[in-house]
């Protein structure tokens, strides 16, 4: 109670709260049930008042509001006895000077008589009329209910009769319609206002339930003879009712007609329904219908669908189904919406929109848009231009992503979770956060172990019968409240239910709230990357080791139980690392972890599993998806000829299977996800920090894996979720698989607070700089060029108003100026052709482009022609002293041969210090010849030489500087000179309009690093495939592999060679040199750990901020312990600088899920249009 | 430029643990950059016996521009004007990075050695130079005896 009187507080002025509190002391013990329910709802009563249908039904006369009237009364003389209170009002409430005159009469003293009299008087009163306002129904229903009423309804009776004949049946109020009914027949007298009649119905005979569509309305009374008939469209909904027994109908002329009705005739009535105890009682039988629908899911479609090949018993669920809902539309009755926000109790009301959503969405079903419009959206970052055509439908967009995980956040569930909790220390060596304690308490009570919580715990707050599964309400089903009604019913305390529920898409009712038993042992732990699911998976397995409750053998299943075995599934390349997380927590000598991969796969898998008598005992079993996989394949195959018993992998069922990175699944359609499926076992879990990587259907694998019915049937899952969702009908969509994950989704994000207000994860401090960077001449012209190129197309389009349908093109302008920010030669070269961009074929640049681009990047000032090159180069092979040599400008001795550069003059330098040097030189005074630092020679950029690893025989150099030496060499050197000794370098002309000034920029600082920190690992981003290949190439050539260990991680790779990359990367051995990962963000995207690194360079920018955010996070994540600085490099006064404008504007308009498609159009023109103001 | 280059700790390094003979040069504590520099003067040139100071300074472009170099001790020699600025070829123009601060300061000494009246810096130290060179080398010996040498 102390919680309601504070929500009356927001409500209800001081004195009426004093009336209730006094009427609280006064009533009586007995005349509690619908008092106090009501009593409890208060809060929404205020809502219902508002609201039209209610509102509409109230008398039409004038009266103050009980409310109001008593609380000037009680301002004004203090304390009255609410008895008196009701009396004063029922005598006064039509009186104009209600409240001087209730004051004066009150003053005067009042007969206690008249009080009994009145009272029963205004109780016949309000139930010939409609209530007066919902305000003062609690204190109505209190009269009504404590006077018993005396009021001659014979039907009341019967009902009363009926409820001591059987507590069972009962009938409840629902709604009043009010009808425009006709006359069949002419009346000997004019009808009367408040004349009951009775309706009737009739079947006419050759006629099923199904077709036949009379209800008759008679008088009540000795004659009971049809007067007439309701319309056409209310008689469908009502006949069924009427049929199958599910409501009882009252009838009232509303208004006394001003003469005798002749047929044809109308007059109005009201019907008062009810709603009957059988139409609740059929809930069973229903549930048993629809459960085995369940095993043919076509048929349940058909039963939406397909009237004509419907049983009798479908065709009674549609008739129902059809009744109900349109008779809640009609009564204007709405479900409450579950509330998402965690913190309020209230249900609120679903809007009339999405309740006819609800309702006309089955019939709707697969009409899905056929205008689908453009969907590149630029969120998509990676492939711009082949996803034109490709998207699906049920693609999720960021934002409904953003939603979907706001929505699936439980922290609040979670607050009251021990926080304690921790494995065996005999099983576990490590510490768990405190957010991974309460995840494990929450994995712990999904699998039903409450003892076994309790005892690890050790929280004596924590009651564990809080949380037994009491199951969420099955989403389908929707919670309505009972109207509240004056009269009738009063009786039904056997009815103390203040909700009933019902099922609209089959027109089931129940009083009970419509409970999924998640009964399925396991859930989706979806935290966020970063925060240890792998930490908290083993601390589960080591928490509940083995199934206590197994007791062998099992009869029903001839796959042996290992009882003791948890299957772990995880990509190849994180085979190692679980074996290595295990080994770290691992405390008990006799658990292992038995890793069942490669050539240690056998077919006495299960021998090693269910082998009681060994004392070691293999916890966990390690696999991948690629060796379940190829099982499955050779299995089907076996099964093909002959069910043979199974082998390997499937010969035992485990006690626990873990699929880590479960969205590998999500496909259920693959051989990877079809293999899973087929495993066995008893508690069902999978990590992933990306349950939906694309669509909605993503998590539907993941349901079917956990065999969450009825979920786990596709057809349920289309019907509910996708089709919905195709609708744009999204939040609808999005709410039903809020439910379904409920119980069985975990998700923690870093930002997360603990309950001790600090954010579940203390990473150390990240900086993001953005180093802008000055295209070089060349990039500069080829730039300027393609971007007028580019404005061409786009002002085009402006004008005609074609923008959209130019935007592949205009895409692919887009596309190449940025390719130019990146690197010249990814404009029109091969490497071009990534394999996204190749779909754009005809895209690909015109022969303009490709010569303008041979233009620019021709050299000029340079060797005349490969003679002179020749002449030059093979002269300097002996001048090269690899050992030896010294950089005379940074003084590095010996410069590495990826480093070095030789002059023609014979003069070895670094690289970059010549370079510096010449454009030093050049931008100090351009009228100076750059000379030589050593001897003053005159050189040039375009006359320089650069080594690279690769043996060039003697002989071949000897031949070309032959004609200089010529004579010289005679027999003897010859000789001298071994044949074999050949030169371990190649020399090759150094072209510095090939690199590109951002690789340049790149490359300074990596120099900077190996300076200042060796042994450092940085990443490099690009996501572009070829652009990373270009970096490998300059990194080789112009840094060296010296000092640099250069790795290469992309979609091309393998998974053996993605494994292997990042076991170099995390491996120490390079040490000092600089480890350099070049990152393809495609590839990368599968739960890398990269802590090791706490750089990272980011070559090109991204279109959407959070793909960016989401690479940086690789590194920035747990297990990082240092700062982590990312440079973004963004070319100054281009497209990429907009690009950044473009990532803002998203961050500050955040995009709203469920935008139209209109408005995403509107947003993606300003983004382009954004991109080419100046 | 808030790292010191590797060429300047290297070549700091070797300046003190392999001291050019007759010339000192350490680095100030605040500044790397900066150098206190001691030069002798040539035992045959007038500036014998002379101990000079000069700073050095090394820019944020070193070792692509050469280094600031000046003398502090007062000095007559008509490439080295009132303000210690010295008119060296290798200062300006003829730098190269491949110069380094020993070599700079061994050319200083040298010049010292070996004055130059014909590209002069203080015109009228050389005039003094061209008309009457024994009275100037008288002069300069003058001068290293107030200025330079230590009491």
């Amino acid at each position: 109670m102390g919680n309601n009187s504070i929500m009356q507080r927001f409500f209800k002025t001081q004195p009426a709260r004093e009336r209730e509190r006094e009427r609280e002391q006064s009533s009586p013990p007995t005349e509690d049930s619908l008092f106090v329910n009501d009593e409890s709802d208060h809060e929404i009563t205020s809502e219902i008042s508002s609201d039209p249908s209610t509102i509409s039904r109230t008398s039409p006369e004038k009266s103050i509001p009980q409310e109001l009237f008593e609380s000037q009364i009680t301002n004004t003389i203090g304390h009255v006895p609410s008895r008196s209170l009701r009396y004063l009002y029922e005598k006064y409430k039509h009186d104009s000077k209600n409240v001087r005159h209730a004051i004066n009469e009150y003053l005067n003293g009042i007969n206690p008589e008249d009080i009994d009299n009145l009272l029963q008087d205004s109780t016949t009163t309000t139930t010939t009329k409609r209530p007066l306002s919902s305000l003062d129904l609690n204190s109505q229903l209190e009269l009504v209910h404590n006077q018993m009423s005396t009021i001659s309804n014979t039907i009341q009776k019967n009902n009363i009769n009926n409820i001591e004949q059987s507590n069972d049946e009962w009938t409840r109020f629902i709604g009043s319609l009010d009808v425009q009914a006709w006359a069949t027949r002419p009346t000997m007298k004019p009808l009367n206002y408040a004349e009951k009649l009775q309706l009737k119905r009739l079947i006419p005979k050759n006629s099923t339930i199904a077709n036949s569509s009379i209800i008759r309305l008679c008088t009540i009374g000795e004659y009971n003879r049809e007067i007439g008939r309701i319309p056409e469209d209310l008689t469908r909904i009502l006949s069924p009712l009427f049929d199958l027994n599910i409501a009882k109908f009252e009838t009232t002329i509303l208004e006394s007609t001003k003469r005798r009705l002749s047929t044809g005739d109308s007059f109005i009535i009201q019907i008062d329904i009810f709603l009957k105890s059988t139409a609740f009682e059929l809930h069973d039988e229903l549930e048993l219908n629809l459960s085995t629908q369940d095993t043919h899911p076509a048929k349940k479609l058909k039963m939406n669908f397909n009237f004509s090949t419907e049983s009798a018993g479908e065709a009674t669920l549609r008739l129902r189904q059809f009744a109900l809902s349109k008779l809640f539309e009609r009564l204007h009755i709405r479900p409450l919406r579950i509330s998402t926000n965690v913190n309020s109790n209230n249900d609120i009301e679903y809007s009339e929109e999405d309740l006819t959503q609800t309702q006309t969405q089955t019939q709707e079903s697969s009409n899905s848009n056929s205008s689908q419009p453009i969907t590149v959206n630029l969120d998509s970052d990676e492939e711009d231009i082949d996803q034109v055509a490709i998207q699906p439908v049920d693609e999720v967009n960021l934002d409904q992503l953003k939603q979907f995980y706001q929505q699936n956040n439980q922290s609040n569930l979670l607050n009251n979770l021990p926080e304690s909790t921790m494995p065996p220390s005999t099983n576990f060596k490590l510490d768990l956060r405190p957010y991974q304690k309460v995840g494990l308490s929450w994995m712990i009570l999904r699998e039903g172990e409450t003892s076994v919580l309790q005892e690890l715990s050790n929280d004596s707050n924590f009651d564990v019968k809080d949380y037994t599964d009491d199951g969420i309400m099955n989403p389908l089903w929707r919670k309505y409240r009972w109207p509240k009604n004056n009269n009738n019913n009063i009786n039904n305390d056997t009815i103390d239910y203040p909700y009933f529920y019902a099922n609209m898409y089959n027109g089931e009712l129940s009083l009970e709230k419509p409970i999924i038993k998640a009964s399925r042992k396991g859930g989706i732990l979806s935290d966020e990357m970063g925060l240890g699911k792998t930490i908290s998976a083993l601390a589960l397995i080591n928490s509940v080791p083995y199934d206590t409750s197994y007791r062998p053998p099992s009869t029903i299943s001839k796959t042996p139980y290992a009882s003791k075995t948890t299957l772990i599934v995880v990509p190849m390349s994180l085979l190692t690392q679980w074996k290595s997380e295990f080994d770290k927590v691992n405390n008990n000598p006799n658990h292992y972890c038995h890793i069942y991969y490669g050539n240690s796969t056998d077919s006495h898998l299960s021998s090693t599993l269910i082998n009681h008598s060994s004392k070691h005992i293999p916890i966990v079993v390690l696999t991948t998806y690629g060796t379940i996989q190829n099982e499955y394949i050779k299995m089907m195959k076996r099964e093909s000829s002959s069910r043979a018993s199974r082998v390997g992998i499937y010969s035992v069922s485990y006690f626990r299977i873990i699929l880590d990175e479960g969205h590998n699944i999500r496909n259920r359609n693959t051989k990877t996800a079809k293999s899973i499926y087929e495993l066995e076992c008893s508690r069902r879990w999978i990590l992933t920090g990306t349950p939906i990587v694309n669509r909605l259907d993503d998590l539907y694998s993941l349901i079917k894996f956990l065999q969450l019915d009825p979920w786990s049937n596709f057809s349920y899952w289309k019907t509910f979720i996708t089709l919905p969702f195709e609708q744009k009908k999204i939040s609808q969509a999005l709410d039903i698989i809020k439910s379904i994950l409920d119980p069985i989704f975990l998700r923690r994000t870093k930002n997360m607070r603990g309950n001790d207000g600090k954010p579940l994860v203390e990473l150390p401090e990240k900086q993001v700089i953005i180093e802008e960077i000055k295209f070089n001449e060349k990039e500069a012209k080829l730039y300027n060029w393609l971007k007028t190129k580019a404005h061409n197309t786009f002002s085009e389009g402006l004008k005609s108003g074609q923008l959209l349908k130019q935007y592949t093109q205009i895409l692919a302008h887009i596309l190449r100026l940025r390719q130019v920010c990146c690197h010249m030669d990814l404009v029109g070269g091969p490497n071009e052709m990534d394999m996204e961009e190749a779909e754009a074929a005809e895209e690909a640049p015109d022969d303009d482009t490709k010569k303008f681009v041979k233009d620019v990047t021709e050299q000029k000032v340079g060797f005349l022609n490969d003679t002179e090159v020749r002449q030059a180069m093979y002269k300097l092979y002996d001048k090269v002293n690899l050992e030896d040599s010294e950089c005379s400008i940074c003084t590095q001795s010996p410069i590495s041969i990826g480093e070095m550069v030789i002059t023609p003059c014979g003069h070895t330098f670094c690289m970059t210090c010549l370079i510096e040097h010449i454009e030093f030189q050049e931008k100090q005074d351009n009228t100076i010849d750059n000379r030589c630092p050593n001897c003053r020679t005159i050189i040039s950029k375009y006359k320089l030489f650069r080594l690279r690893n690769k043996v060039t025989s003697s002989k071949d150099v000897r031949f070309h500087t032959a004609t200089q030496k010529s004579m010289l060499i005679d027999d003897n050197y010859d000789k001298n000179e071994d044949l074999s000794k050949n030169y371990t370098f190649q020399l090759y002309l150094y072209n510095p309009d090939k690199t590109s000034s951002k690789i340049q920029a790149l490359f300074n600082h990596l120099r900077i690093l190996r300076d200042q920190s060796p042994g450092q690992k940085v990443i490099v981003f690009s996501q572009f495939s070829s652009y990373l290949d270009i970096i490998e190439n300059e990194l080789k050539l112009q840094l060296g592999e010296a000092e640099f260990f250069i790795l290469k991680f992309d979609g091309r790779l393998s998974m053996n060679e993605r494994e292997r990359v990042l076991q170099k990367f995390n491996d120490n051995s390079t040490y000092p040199r600089t480890t350099i990962l070049l990152l393809s963000l495609k590839a990368g995207g599968v739960g890398l750990n990269l802590t090791q690194a706490s750089r990272a360079y980011m070559m090109d920018p991204w279109w959407s901020p959070s793909i960016e955010d989401q690479a940086i996070d690789r590194i920035h994540r747990i297990g990082q312990n240092e700062t982590v600085k990312v440079v973004r490099f963004i070319m100054e006064n281009s497209i990429e600088i907009k690009m950044l404008k473009i990532q803002e504007r998203k961050k500050q308009i955040g995009e709203a899920v469920g935008v139209e498609e209109e408005e995403r159009r509107k947003r993606r023109i300003e983004d382009i249009k954004m991109l080419f103001e100046e | 430029m808030a790292t010191l280059p590797k060429r300047i700790i290297k070549e700091t390094e070797r300046l003190v643990s392999d001291p050019v003979p007759g010339i000192t040069a350490s680095p100030s504590e605040e500044n790397l950059r900066y150098f206190e520099v001691t030069i002798d003067g040539p035992s045959l040139s007038p500036y014998a016996n002379g101990k000079f100071q000069l700073e050095l300074y090394l820019p944020d472009d070193y070792p692509m521009c050469a280094p600031k170099v000046r003398f502090l001790t007062k000095i007559y020699h008509p490439n080295i004007d009132k303000l210690g600025r010295i008119c060296l070829d290798v200062l300006k123009d003829n730098w190269s990075p491949a110069l380094q601060i020993r070599t700079i300061l061994l050319s200083i000494q040298a010049l010292l050695g070996a004055p130059n009246p014909d590209d002069p810096l203080a015109n009228d130290v050389a005039q003094d130079w061209k008309q009457d060179e024994q009275k100037a080398i008288q002069v300069a010996k003058e001068w290293t005896e107030k200025y330079a040498v230590q009491k």
